[in-house]
This record gives C-alpha cells, structure tokens and sequence, in this order.
C-alpha cells in the first residue's frame, strides 16, 4: 500500500495529461526524497485532502508548459503565466489529477480522503516549503517543458 | 459568504495570539477579491475539508514573521526564519485554522483542516479558492497580517 499511496499520483498525472492535452510525459517513473524545501520552476499548484491520514500533492510546471496547457485548453495565446485563466488552468489540472489518484486511493484503501480546492501561485523566487512532513518528488519531461510532482503524507511512508 | 463563516477566523487569531501574549490584534481593511496578489514575504495556507470547504491563506513580511516566532518561543529572539522557524509559523496558521475549525464544530459544522503550505517569495500571484476570497487584515504590535479566506459553502 505503502507506494501506492505515491506512485497513483504519477500515474493519474501521466494518464491526465495525456487524456486532456494529448501530450506525453517523459520520464516521472522514480520518486526522490525532497528536503524541507521546494524551489517553484514557474507555475505551482498544491492540493491537500484530509481522511483517515492527510497529505497534499503538488504540481510544479516550467512556465512553457504552464503556457501550453492554458493555451492548449482554453483555445486562446497567453503569454503571461501571472494571467488569471493560465493560473486557473494548471489548478484545475490539479483538481482533476488529484480528484482521480484519491478516488482511487479510496476505493482501494477506505482513506476516506476528502480534497481541500487547489490553491495556484507564481512569483519570484518562490519557495515551498511544508513542515514537519517529509516528501517525494518525481520529474518528467515533455515537448513544452519540465513537470515536477511531490507527494507528502503526514506520518511519512511508514 | 456568510461573516458566520469568517468569523471564527478572525477570532482564533485574536485568541491564539493572546495565548503568546500578543493583547493588540485589531481588524483591519476589509476587501473582497478573486486573485490575490501577495507583496509580503511569507504566506502559509491551510485548507478546511467538511461541510465547510476551502483555504485561509495568512501573509506576513519576513519581520512580522519573525515576532511571531519569537513570541511563540516565549520572547526568545528570531533573527532569521530558519527551519524550526518556518515550522513554527506553519504550526502558528494550523493553530489558527485548527482553533477556527473548533469553532465552527461548535456551531453544528463538520470541518477537518489539512496539512499547512509556507510559501515563500516576493510579488506572488495566488489563487486560493474558485469563488472570491475575503480579504481581512489583522493589525497586531507584531505587524500587519493579511488573512485571505476562500470558502466554498
């Protein structure tokens, strides 16, 4: 169970992407332990949920990607990741990836997992930090930039 | 939204300051917005999942932060926010978050908060929630700290 409780949400975010954009990621097949802090590449959007344990995902994309899936989705050209409808997209992308991992992990386990709404934010030199819980990353590459998830779960992965 | 809702929020800071010792914690300005541009240095988000759904978002600049800290280390001087320190400003926002969701309990709501985020960084962009947020700042002797709130009821 365990890994699982990591691992579905860089399937669901592989599967997402691919479903919705047509675009496929590379890599995001390993998962590494993050220090206490997390350096934004551009455009980061972070969803917590709270059941049986609590933890949060959070989705860090490079602002070309950002860009693409806005401009992917949304039909339009922006060119400005501070601009409300890019933002907005990437934290529904979140909504959307975390929405089917929980669902999962609740039918599979009983988590009882209910999901707080995705917050989305861009700025300089942004850093995330989220005490006391340590954390996974993964990394994947596509064609319009890098994409990073990192997974925490209150009380670690034991 | 209904100020029963956001309340609580306000009177948990009020309280878990007073509870460090902080007796000066006034309401502030009042504004309503949907995306929330942050120039202070630090915000720590919490979210609230139950019959009550969303995130409070508290902003701080790096000195508020600092007295904070020190005020929750029993006056122990804070000259830079370090690890422990960061810590102790997410515990400080689950605090108040954690003392709000009691309060709305109390008021017949089911509400669990959820794990805190300390984003750090100058001229932020942040949406918090998909309907507008209210934003409250709270003015305290430890600076002014900006308190957004984004339910979705």
């Amino acid at each position: 169970m365990d890994i699982d409780l990591y691992q579905i949400f860089g399937t669901s975010t592989k599967n997402i992407i691919k479903e919705m954009l047509d675009l496929d990621i590379k890599g995001m097949d390993s998962l590494k332990e993050e220090p206490g802090e997390i350096h934004s590449m551009g455009v980061s959007s972070i969803i917590t949920f709270a059941g049986t344990r609590k933890g949060r995902l959070l989705i860090d994309m490079e602002p070309g990607l950002a860009l693409y899936v806005a401009n992917t989705l949304l039909g339009e050209e922006y060119d400005n990741i501070k601009n409300q409808m890019v933002l907005s997209t990437v934290s529904e992308i979140n909504n959307i990836v975390s929405g089917d991992a929980v669902t999962q992990l609740n039918n599979s386990y009983s988590m009882r997992l209910r999901l707080a709404p995705p917050i989305v934010f861009t700025g300089q030199d942004v850093i995330i930090s989220i005490p006391k819980i340590s954390s996974l990353s993964s990394w994947g590459d596509t064609d319009y930039g890098r994409i990073r998830i990192n997974i925490a779960w209150e009380g670690g992965n034991s | 939204m209904d100020v029963k809702y956001i309340l609580p929020f306000l009177e948990s800071i009020k309280s878990v300051l007073e509870q460090f010792g902080v007796d000066q914690v006034k309401r502030g300005q009042l504004a309503k917005n949907h995306i929330m541009h942050v120039n202070n240095d630090i915000t720590a988000v919490v979210g609230v999942v139950g019959q009550v759904r969303g995130n409070i978002a508290y902003s701080m600049s790096e000195d508020t932060a600092q007295r904070i800290v020190s005020a929750m280390m029993m006056g122990m001087p804070v000259i830079e926010l370090d690890e422990m320190g960061r810590s102790a400003i997410g515990e400080f926002a689950n605090m108040v978050t954690g003392n709000a969701s009691i309060l709305l309990s109390n008021s017949g709501l089911e509400v669990d908060v959820t794990p805190p985020s300390i984003i750090f960084g100058r001229n932020v962009f942040f949406i918090i929630s998909t309907v507008d947020t209210i934003k409250i700042d709270m003015e305290t002797s430890l600076g002014r700290i900006e308190v957004n709130i984004g339910l979705e009821i």
